[in-house]
């Protein structure tokens, strides 16, 4: 367990490129206000001989039609979109910033379809087959590569490979390349995307819903949630130091006002083997924000509808906050579960600090736990303070805090 | 040396153990015993067919090292890195205590793809009981991280570095960051990558496989030679090592990070963000060129990068002004593990005062303007020694090592 120590980041643009469309704090706002799922039955490739079929899919119509985006993988034409989006709400367009600018991206599988694709080039062709032009792509680096030639980001790069938190750990990490001095502004991204050989496979393992049981839903901290169900998406957010934001004008979405993060080390794959007893990483975060845990208004989870992390999740919000939790909500049910969603979470805290708007868990008709407060109708007073919590297998865990920002010139866009 | 290191004191990041395992053996001894030697282990492939490609040599860790590496049920590369991983814990010390709250990054390109590729062959030749549950588990690099963390019992913060072929430089620095900034005291960083079909079958798709072994820097050079292994480096403040009575055996005195933003594949002609890499290592390290005698170069063998190379080592310190070898005419380029694997030939260069060598070097190109150490190892003592890795996607990676005495 480890935390950045007693430093404040400002969140000063979001660019998303998801099933709801493309968009920046705006999009995310009317997904929250519309708690409408993207959820829905998988058109991108044929389902009719698995037992799932849902997903959550980016529109082909949100993907680039240009010249220079028919060049770019889909995960890539992703990624380039919510960073774009992300550095245009922050008012980095044209900004000599940008040369210095770090990029982080976080992704769980990065970009399998070229990988596949590159593969069977040569299983059908034998080597003649092989396409130079796709090799590069089978590289995870691949997203954040073409995003920084696309947007001329010139500082520290690094792509981050992690199942369940990719997205949380892209945001921690570029934090820690602004507290380290390595870049002024970074943007950190979570993206991954749906691929048809990888969800068949899960679906074979009986990881995703409906497993077997009931129907396939995606229903988090319900008692009739079986298996997660996909989904795709980038989010982006711009992170800066407070005063050199503040100095150039910039739009002050939010504050991050501390993160706390570590491994449990476990068995990977298995959320069966970590401990019920949770980790000092909840109760660091709090001690370094200075806030109490009353004064966390709500928490966005990770709980992806697989019984065994959702319990996990509980039980950790229980044992850290007590009878007085804040209250629970989550992303997941309106955009499926996939390792880079973290980034969202964090753009949905930081529009509900803002706004004070957070999704209704209206599909709970059995939570699984009394003695926490879901998010059911809309939260008053507003949250000043969210929470992001993620815990993903394998035991890395990520805590970080929101906050609205402070001072007498931000507001939120 | 026109400056004695002695930034941030406390907070200096020192290298109190060092763990490799590559094609000369499951250990560093092996390891620099091999360089030091100058013996080019570039030799026919066995792990894959090779039939219609380009080249069919490479550094592969041979079935006599592999069946020392721990249970054969984990992928290749988690066997790998966990050999590395217990051998510089080992060297350094370390107890349970110091583990719980240990930073671990390591680095790949490929992860587990050697299995999760026989995976999907059988899938494609419809063989489903072919396939192996290990491939998926180990799929991702993420995998092997999780997987060493859980054997170590590593409780810190964790991740998982893809820059192509600057990674485990990349995981290096992070850690050096964290140490740096107070977030933690000890980590360990590396990185590993086996050799895989889909590597091969890319760099042959991109025409830079040399037939022969590779010959870096040399004017009838024709391409890589790939390889592979898993180094893995202990990290720790100053202040930590020296509490509790380590060994320090280098000082990772500055790191370098940047993105050329100019191609996916090729560096630009001026070779700008090597250049900025190199230069932000040296500001960090509190160090100027003149203070640097050797540089561990990424150093491939292909036309382009050594060209590119070679004129940001010019820029930087003026031609002729450094000694430079490539040590991947050795064992080739092990790609995600090779940052980590040259900054510990970097670091055993200055503990025994030996350069390792580039091979093949029968001919070196007229227009490289260094002494790029040919053949033969070469005594050197010296003080302070950088590292240069460079990756697709133009991920570029510096780091400057220091010998411990020049600590104070």
């Amino acid at each position: 367990m480890a935390t950045v120590p007693a430093y404040r980041a400002v969140i000063t643009g979001i660019g998303c490129t998801s099933p709801f469309g493309v968009g920046g704090s705006a999009l995310v706002a009317d997904v929250l206000r519309a708690n409408a799922t993207a959820i829905r039955p998988i058109t991108g490739f044929p389902t009719a001989n698995l037992s799932s079929c849902l997903g959550a899919e980016v529109p082909a119509a949100c993907l680039p039609v240009t010249e220079e985006g028919r060049r770019w993988s889909r995960l890539s034409q992703m990624t380039v979109l919510a960073c774009r989006q992300a550095v245009a709400e922050a008012g980095l367009c044209g900004s000599d910033m940008l040369n210095q600018a770090g990029l982080v991206v976080g992704s769980e599988f990065g970009d399998l379809r070229s990988t596949e694709a590159f593969s069977l080039g040569f299983l059908h062709k034998g080597p003649l087959g092989l396409s130079p032009l796709l090799f590069p792509s089978t590289v995870m680096n691949t997203m954040a590569g073409t995003t920084s030639i696309a947007l001329g980001l010139k500082g520290p790069m690094l792509t981050l490979n992690q199942a369940g938190v990719a997205g949380e750990l892209a945001i921690v990490r570029a934090l820690a390349l602004l507290h380290a001095g390595r870049a002024p502004v970074v943007i950190a991204c979570g993206v991954d995307e749906l691929f048809p050989l990888l969800y068949e496979t899960l679906v074979q393992l009986q990881v995703l819903s409906p497993r077997g049981r009931g129907a396939e839903a995606c229903r988090p901290f319900d008692q009739r949630h079986n298996g997660p169900v996909l989904g795709e998406g980038a989010t982006a957010v711009v992170i800066e130091a407070p005063a050199p934001a503040r100095a150039r004008g910039a739009p002050i979405l939010a504050e991050v006002r501390s993160l706390c993060w570590g491994g449990i080390p476990t068995p990977s794959g298995r959320y069966a083997a970590l401990p019920h007893a949770p980790p000092q990483i909840l109760s660091q975060a709090l001690r370094e924000a200075s806030v109490c845990p009353e004064d966390i208004g709500l928490a966005y989870l990770s709980g992806c509808g697989d019984p065994q992390h959702d319990a996990l999740e509980l039980a950790y919000m229980t044992a850290t906050f007590g009878a007085h939790g804040p209250w629970l909500s989550s992303v997941t049910h309106l955009t499926g579960d996939y390792g880079g969603l973290g980034a969202f979470r964090v753009a949905a805290a930081t529009v509900t600090v803002g706004t004070g708007l957070a999704p209704l868990l209206d599909y709970l008709c059995q939570p699984m736990r009394a003695d926490v407060r879901f998010v059911v109708q809309p939260v008053a007073p507003p949250p000043t303070v969210v929470l992001v919590h993620g815990l993903a297998r394998g035991g890395t865990h990520v805590a970080l805090l929101v906050g609205r920002p402070q001072g007498a010139d931000d507001r939120v866009e | 040396m026109s400056q004695r290191y002695t930034g941030r004191n406390d907070r200096r990041v020192v290298v109190t153990g060092l763990g490799v395992v590559s094609p000369y053996g499951r250990d560093c001894q092996a390891y620099w015993q091999g360089l030091s030697q100058g013996r080019c282990m570039l030799g026919p492939l066995s792990l894959f067919p090779t039939e219609g490609f380009r080249s069919d040599i490479g550094g592969e860790v041979n079935v006599t090292i592999t069946r020392t590496l721990g249970k054969a049920h984990r992928s290749r590369a988690t066997r790998f890195l966990v050999a590395a991983a217990e051998e510089a814990v080992c060297h350094a010390g370390l107890g349970a205590a110091e583990l719980a709250t240990a930073a671990i990054s390591i680095g790949g390109a490929g992860g587990g793809m050697l299995e999760a590729e026989a995976w999907y062959w059988a899938h494609y030749h419809q063989h489903p009981e072919r396939r192996q549950r290990v491939a998926l588990r180990s799929m991702t690099p993420a995998g092997q991280t999780d997987a060493l963390a859980c054997r170590l019992h590593i409780g810190g913060p964790r991740e998982s570095p893809i820059l192509a072929c600057s990674s485990s430089a990349a995981a290096i620095a992070t850690v050096a960051d964290l140490i740096e900034t107070g977030v933690v005291e000890v980590g360990l960083a590396g990185g590993v990558d086996t050799l895989t079909r889909l590597c091969f079958m890319g760099f042959n798709a991109l025409k830079l496989l040399d037939a022969q072994a590779c010959r870096p820097f040399a004017r009838d050079r024709r391409g890589m030679s790939l390889g592979e292994g898993a180094a893995v480096l202990v990290l720790e403040s100053w202040r930590h090592a020296t509490a509790r009575g380590a060994s320090i055996r280098a000082c990772v005195a500055g790191c370098g990070i940047s993105s050329d933003a100019f191609h996916p594949t090729a560096p630009p002609t001026d070779a700008e963000g090597a250049v900025r890499a190199m230069r932000e290592a040296l500001a960090r390290a509190h160090l100027t060129p003149a203070d640097i005698t050797y540089v561990n170069a990424h150093g491939t063998g292909t036309v382009q990068n050594d060209r590119a190379e070679a004129v940001a080592l010019e820029t930087v310190f003026g031609a002729g002004k450094v000694l430079v070898s490539a040590t991947k005419s050795l064992i080739g380029h092990t790609m995600g593990a090779a940052g980590a694997m040259e900054a510990a030939a970097t670091i055993l260069a200055l503990e025994t005062g030996l350069l390792p060598p580039t091979a093949n070097l029968w001919e070196p190109d007229p227009t490289i303007l260094f002494d790029c150490i040919p053949h033969v190892a070469r005594p050197c003592s010296l003080e302070c020694a950088m590292s240069n890795s460079f990756g697709f996607g133009g991920q570029n990676v510096s780091l400057i090592v220091l010998h411990p005495d020049v600590l104070g």
